[in-house]
């Protein structure tokens, strides 16, 4: 099963999860990463989406990990809208027939999603609001799967 | 065509819009259509930085409009 899904609502990410392990077959590894709103000075984070261009372009991604890693399924649940420290903000699950394809099929899908998927995200805190762009880091990250 | 603004170009410039085609050619003229009288959003539209997304696809500034339905204008990407 390859699913997307970006809920403007807060999510459960583990309910999400066992469903998607109920419908596997064939896996014998699923691997998830859950994002959470870290606090530290953020009052709140508001992700705004391109509705259709980013679901298409996060498709890609995925049927491109999905090729790459003969993953068995692909599940992403990433928010928009507003968020609150605390909050998850994005599951990533990745299932293959054995542990490593799935530990990078998750790696990889993360790292893409971090710094390139078209989200525009503002960051609110004490001082006022603005507009985060990808660190140095989450681009070298994703950089790790091109070539 | 319907015209989109993402990001902090759509803080400026609002939600989408209508804008009639006539008189427009390329991407650039709606760019020019768009910023009239607008100097801020103008400078937002014409960043480098900004990517023109046509139907789906992204286009220079002198990509034709013709037959397109919707125009974006993105701004960099944060990431999720």
């Amino acid at each position: 099963m390859i699913e997307l899904r970006l809920p403007a609502a807060p999510f459960e990410p583990e309910e999400a999860l066992e469903r998607f392990r109920r419908s596997l077959q064939d896996a014998g590894g699923l691997v998830s990463f859950t994002g959470i709103v870290r606090g530290g000075g953020t009052k709140s984070l508001t992700l705004s989406h391109y509705e259709g261009y980013t679901e298409r372009r996060i498709g890609e991604l995925m049927q491109d990990a999905v090729r790459r890693f003969g993953l068995n399924g692909l599940l992403i649940i990433h928010r928009i809208g507003r968020m609150v420290p605390g909050e998850p903000i994005v599951l990533v699950a990745a299932a293959a027939p054995h542990r490593r394809e799935a530990f990078k099929g998750a790696d990889m899908v993360m790292d893409y999603l971090k710094s390139a998927a078209p989200f525009w995200k503002k960051e609110e805190t004490a001082e006022g609001s603005r507009w985060v762009e990808p660190t140095a880091r989450d681009i070298e990250d994703r950089e790790r799967w091109t070539g | 065509m319907k015209v989109v603004f993402l990001g902090r170009i759509g803080e400026r410039a609002g939600p989408p819009r209508e804008l009639s085609e006539e008189g427009l050619v390329t991407v650039a003229d709606a760019v020019e259509r768009l910023t009239v009288e607008d100097d801020e959003l103008a400078s937002l539209l014409r960043a480098p930085s900004t990517v023109y997304v046509l139907d789906d696809r992204v286009v220079k500034g002198d990509a034709a409009l013709e037959g397109a339905s919707e125009l974006a204008f993105l701004p960099p990407v944060s990431g999720g």
